[in-house]
């Protein structure tokens, strides 16, 4: 019984620390919202759940639904009775945004209502006219649109710097939905007549115009699966180490503070099972890169990603070495690289993918001007601007400088003594100017994720070897080395953990992506628990929700029309953040835990899992 | 910041609360209402009781007439202004003058088109509305009508026994009248055909009996038409019997799985042998001959990339109508040689043979014969977004292999398209099939690529080799290349999908060939020749829109579709040989080529057709 109840008690903390503990801290939670949010959030809560729902529900619908299906450059599906949900979800996160827009700082605020009239003066040239005589004609549609971005640009001014109130979501909302509805009621009825359907080239034409406002999501949604693989990892660890005496729980220190021949028969046993997991997984990894290597099968190892991934982990390490030394301070632990994930993650996102807002902003304002009856011609070069934002070159001139900025700004971080970040940061940087080094050379760098893991495997089992030899590997450090195998095994197949959705819904990049979404938006939320005068918490909430909504809904649309780059191609971005993102993340969790496996330290251990 | 921002909700006043509670949810509530509401769905149909024995669009119907022949019959439904872009011109400018603009935006339409043995097609064009179901024209026969009134043949509603009549113009400016009367009986049969078989009446069917006189008012001319039809719902008329001016006619439904493909006759074009240039682009008028109505233009928009047969004829998808339509290149100008209906819009298109594979948005792979004759339809689970795949067989037409979108492949026997069978990816399918010896490559979503057997399907090999934007098999099928959206290109083995060789490109995947010594990529910002052996880079040149293979073989010439141009390269250096310009094409459109015997043949989606001969 006492077998099982240790199992039981080891499985709970597991529970606790891989799902329980990240959803409590992290969750949206009221903590001193202002009279008249709660409703909001509800409702933005309900949008997030129908449009998650839709994921999932979307081969049964289409299944069960006629398809809507227009044929262009690419063919577009849908089933075309969930469309009007579809816009309904795009007006709530355009409104959400709206109204964070009001209370934040003035530059931030012109941006977002910048983008918010576009968008609305967009929806209104959707109405050509009933005899589709095109852009010089002043219909309904532009009318409305232009009067409800006049007052929306009014109702901005008048409530900067002034508190949330109840009424300022419903009047935005009714105000997009107003323009929305007058714009896409009209375009239907005129495309009609015609036989044609509006509803799908006109959700085309939004999702492809704005769509891509959803993208730093994706980025940094693509990091959730390797933020899960390693609190997988750090909680599997932590649940092995802790004992199930009471000392032992209400100190949250693992066993081997303490000479296992002091303890109870209970407590000595946990070094040995320590031990005989980190021979397991130890053997699990060396078989796995021998069965690759040898057999081909298993892992997909190319022995010739093997020397740049050493050198990736080896300057990774030597940066990790220059920021602790900046700092005249030892290295971050991992709880700390961790916690500062959700707050490094979505703005080095915004920062890869910053040319994507003048990309949109440049589409939507020469559909605008296009409606408007201004000559194609005369905005060709805007189109030409925004090809070359969108170019191979911009996207790798964008990578290196953030890769280099980034590491840039760890250094400055570190001087001041911050931990954690700047060692994100820099992992982070390095992984940026690869990634823009197959586009720059014309030629793949030949590393990868599981040669990483490889390196990081066998780094780690010649420490614990050596350690050993020395007779220096302590229970902790065992503890410490057995995270890092697991965080190796995280490398190479943290993709596994999207699998099951993959199977459901049938595209991995899709189950990835909304894995992100979902995980995000249960975890990532603490950021919403602070205040400021630039970003007062409502707004927070708002960002928070807009943001979720909008990226879950152009995920939907993908999952409804059963191509997830039907709007955007947010799969794409998803695993470019799981690859940059979460690799960095990764490798700087490892570079963590050897860290403290070198060091000399004997504080009393606390939990590798950042609470 | 307000002080009252920060205030924690249990000081707030209560009506605040209260209000927020009550508005939000309403305002989020008005606003889903109001976009449901200007949703546009599809109208009921019109037509009254009479409009159940109609057919669905994309219906075919079988019939053989009293001397025996075949005609095979296409139902097409449509609903405003669309419903007359196939009519000749006179009959649509007859129609909307009397209609007017308002209602022929709403008006309902049924359109049969006919095909016979002979390749002789006619078309009648219906209109549903509230009276019940009327003729409005007939056109492609010796003789046309545009009935002014329309002719009622069946009221909105009608039981046995009912009569009606309806008299008016039958032609234009009254140059043909029509005087009809029908009486309405109860079909119970039997009623057969002349191959005596019985047709079956299910649902409800009824029969009417009709006398039409049609005369011309100038002279003598006169015909009458004595019939009995029979309706039987969702199947329109499945059978009649009656005079032309005193000889019999007649036909009876038939429900084979399959029509027989009939021989289009014309001979196969040769590709050109050794391209060493381009001649100068040629604009091809689209024409459609009626031997009744004359010579029009032809308005279409071509939504998909055209096919070519080996006849030299392109197929193109309309957009307007959703209907197939083959077009024989002349010297001077394109004319319509066939068209059908195959039902709802159509997503992807294939050369089987001679014949024709379609796929549409009713989840079909629809296959015609070279004239047009729809031959036969499956019906799958999902969308099918790739064209299909036409497989040879030694002992008859080709096998059609498709895959849907929610990765079920199915091997379609060639002649009846009943599957051979069908195989699950366990994900969604990607990218277009590639046939490679006797095995099929096929990718997913999930990053997958895997060889199926011809024979049964079977996985003969699987590798995750990532998201794939277009495969070429090498022309001796050893091995298939695969264009990746992460920017690689590799080339794998087709015995067991090890990776021969990878290499990068930049820019976004357009086009891929495989020739017997390279594989050519093409993005929107580089074309890049690899060597087929060992993947060392051959050459490079700038992007375009598509590549097109003059050939296969070792240093063929390959041609280059740029918005703006076209280009032909040689294959085993690169060298620019010839280049063409051509005027671009407007924003709103899109821009595709492809290779008939010996022609560049350059579609634009606005209905544009340009061709460039190969010397």
């Amino acid at each position: 019984m006492r077998a099982v109840r240790r199992i039981g008690a080891a499985l709970t903390r597991f529970w606790s620390g891989l799902i329980s503990t990240p959803i409590r801290d992290g969750r949206l939670r009221d903590t001193g919202w202002p009279a008249g949010l709660r409703p909001v959030v509800v409702v933005g809560v309900v949008a997030f759940s129908l449009a998650v729902l839709l994921i999932l529900l979307a081969p049964a619908i289409r299944a069960a639904s006629p398809l809507s299906v227009s044929v262009g450059a690419t063919v577009l599906s849908l089933p075309r009775l969930v469309l009007p949900t579809i816009f309904w979800l795009i007006i709530l996160s355009i409104a959400l945004v709206q109204s964070a827009a009001l209370h934040l700082r003035a530059r931030t605020a012109v941006v977002l209502t910048g983008m918010t009239v576009l968008v609305l003066l967009f929806l209104g040239s959707l109405d050509l006219g009933a005899d589709g005589e095109g852009g010089l004609g002043v219909t309904p549609g532009k009318v409305v649109s232009i009067v409800a971005a006049l007052a929306l640009v009014v109702l901005t001014v008048v409530r900067h710097r002034r508190g949330f109130a109840w009424w300022e979501f419903p009047a935005v909302l009714a105000l997009v939905a107003t323009a929305a509805i007058v714009a896409l009621g009209r375009s239907a009825e005129q495309s009609a007549a015609f036989g044609l359907d509006f509803g799908p080239p006109t959700a085309s034409l939004v999702m492809s115009s704005i769509g891509q406002l959803a993208v730093p999501a994706a980025l940094a949604a693509g990091v959730a699966v390797a933020e899960f693989a390693i609190t997988a990892a750090t909680a599997a660890v932590g649940a092995l180490q802790k004992a199930p005496t009471p000392a032992a729980e209400s100190t949250d220190a693992p066993a081997a503070a303490a000479p296992p021949t002091s303890l109870p028969p209970a407590v000595r046993a946990v070094p040995v099972l320590l031990l005989v997991a980190f021979l397991l997984v130890a053997a699990w990894r060396v078989a796995e890169l021998l069965l690759a290597l040898l057999l081909g099968v298993g892992a997909n190892v190319d022995p010739g990603d093997l020397p740049l991934s050493a050198a990736i982990v080896g300057v990774i390490a030597l940066l990790w070495w220059v920021l602790a030394r900046a700092r005249g301070d030892s290295a971050a632990r991992i709880s700390t690289v961790m916690s500062h994930l959700d707050s490094v993650a979505f703005p080095v996102a915004v920062a890869l993918t910053v040319t994507l807002a003048p990309v949109v902003a440049l589409l939507l304002l020469v559909q605008v001007l296009n409606a408007w009856g201004l000559d194609p011609a005369a905005t060709g070069g805007a189109l030409v601007l925004a090809d070359a934002l969108r170019s191979s070159l911009a996207l790798a001139v964008v990578r290196l400088g953030v890769g280099l900025g980034l590491i840039v700004l760890a250094v400055l971080l570190a001087r001041r003594g911050r931990r954690g970040a700047p060692e994100l940061l820099a992992a982070i940087g390095v992984l940026a100017i690869l990634s823009a080094a197959p586009s720059v050379l014309e030629s793949r760098l030949p590393w990868s994720s599981p040669a990483l893991a490889v390196v990081v495997a066998l780094t780690t089992i010649v420490l614990a070897v050596a350690l050993a030899a020395r007779r220096r590997l302590t229970a902790r450090r065992l503890a410490l080395l057995l995270t890092a195998l697991l965080l190796s095994a995280a490398a190479a197949w943290r993709d596994v953990l999207a699998d099951p959705l993959s199977a459901v819904i049938g595209a991995s990049g899709l189950a990835l992506v909304l894995f992100g979404f979902v995980w995000g938006f249960l975890t990532d939320a603490d950021i919403t628990h602070g205040d400021s005068r630039a970003y007062p918490r409502p707004t927070r909430v708002l960002l928070f929700l807009a943001n979720a909504v909008f990226g879950v809904t152009v995920l939907a649309y993908g999952a409804l029309a059963r191509s997830v780059d039907a709007g955007i191609d947010l799969d794409a971005f998803a695993q470019f953040g799981d690859q940059l993102l979460g690799t960095a993340v990764i490798l700087a969790a490892v570079m963590a835990v050897w860290a403290a496996t070198m060091s000399a330290d004997s504080r009393a251990p606390r939990s590798t899992v950042a609470p | 910041m307000d002080p009252d921002s920060a205030l924690p909700a249990t000081v707030a006043p209560r009506s605040a609360r209260w209000l927020a509670a009550i508005m939000v949810p309403l305002v989020v509530l008005v606003a889903g209402i109001g976009l449901d509401a200007v949703d546009q769905i599809a109208p009921e149909p019109l037509g009254g009781e009479s409009a159940r024995y109609i057919p669905p669009d994309g219906h075919r119907t079988v019939l053989r007439d009293s001397a025996g022949a075949l005609v095979v019959a296409e139902h097409s439904r449509s609903v405003g202004l669309e419903g007359l872009l196939a009519a000749p011109p006179a009959v649509a400018a007859a129609v909307l003058a009397r209609l007017g603009d308002e209602e022929a935006r709403t008006a309902q339409w049924w359109r049969v088109t006919r095909t016979d043995d002979l390749g002789t097609t006619t078309t009648d064009l219906y209109r549903l509305s509230t009276d019940g179901v009327a003729q409005v024209a007939a056109w492609g026969g010796a003789v046309g009508f545009v009935f002014e009134p329309e002719l009622l043949l069946l009221p909105a509603v009608v039981r046995a026994g009912d009569a009606w009549r309806a008299s008016g113009s039958a032609l234009a400016d009254g140059a043909l009248t029509y005087d009809a009367e029908s009486t309405a009986f109860a079909a119970t049969g039997p009623f057969t055909g002349v191959e005596g078989a019985e047709v079956p009446l299910t649902g409800g069917c009824i029969g009417v009996d009709s006398s039409v006189r049609i005369a011309a008012p100038t002279d003598a001319l006169e015909t009458v038409l004595v019939d009995a039809t029979v309706w039987c719902p969702g199947r329109g008329a499945v059978w009649s019997s009656g005079t032309v001016d005193g000889q019999s006619v007649g036909q009876a439904e038939e429900r084979p799985v399959a029509v027989a493909a009939l021989d289009r006759g014309l001979p196969p074009v040769d590709a050109v042998a050794e391209a060493t240039g381009l001649a100068a682009p040629q604009p091809l008028p689209l024409v459609v001959i009626d031997p009744f109505f004359g010579e029009r233009d032809g308005s279409v928009q071509f939504a998909l990339p055209p096919v070519a047969l080996a006849d030299g004829r392109i197929v193109v998808a309309n957009d307007r109508g959703d209907d197939l339509q083959w077009w024989r290149l002349e010297a001077q100008r394109a004319e319509l040689d066939a068209a059908a209906h195959p039902g709802g819009t159509v997503i992807a298109l294939a050369a089987i043979g001679d014949g024709v594979a379609a796929t549409t948005a009713q989840r079909a792979v629809v296959a015609y014969d070279g004239w047009g004759r729809r031959l036969w339809q499956w019906r799958g689970p999902e969308l099918i977004l790739a064209p299909p795949l036409a497989v040879p067989r030694a002992d008859g037409p080709p096998d059609v292999l498709v895959a849907d979108r929610g990765g079920q492949v199915t091997l379609l026997a060639g002649d009846t398209g009943s599957p051979r069978w069908s195989v699950a990816l366990g994900a969604d399918a990607r990218a277009p099939l590639e046939l490679v010896g006797d095995a099929v490559v096929i990718s997913d979503e999930r990053g997958r690529v895997q060889a199926l057997e011809l024979a049964d399907g079977a996985v003969r090999w699987r590798v995750d080799a990532g998201f794939v934007e277009g495969a070429a098999a090498a022309p001796d099928g050893s091995a298939v290349a695969l264009q990746l959206d992460s920017g690689d290109l590799a080339v794998l083995s087709a015995v067991d999908g090890d990776e021969r060789f990878s290499a990068r490109y930049p820019g976004i995947a357009r086009s891929l060939i495989v020739t017997a010594d390279a594989v050519l990529a093409l993005s929107d910002e580089r074309l890049l020749a690899l060597s087929a052996v060992d993947g060392s880079e051959l050459w490079r040149d700038r992007g375009g829109l598509a590549l097109l293979g003059a050939g296969l073989g070792a240093g063929d010439p390959v041609v280059v579709l740029d918005a703006d141009g076209l280009r032909l390269h040689a294959g085993r250096d690169g060298a620019l040989l010839d280049e063409q310009r051509l005027d671009p094409p407007p924003v709103s459109a899109t821009r595709r080529a492809v290779v008939a015997g010996s022609a560049v043949v350059i579609v634009d989606s606005d209905g544009r057709v340009t061709r460039s001969v190969l010397r």
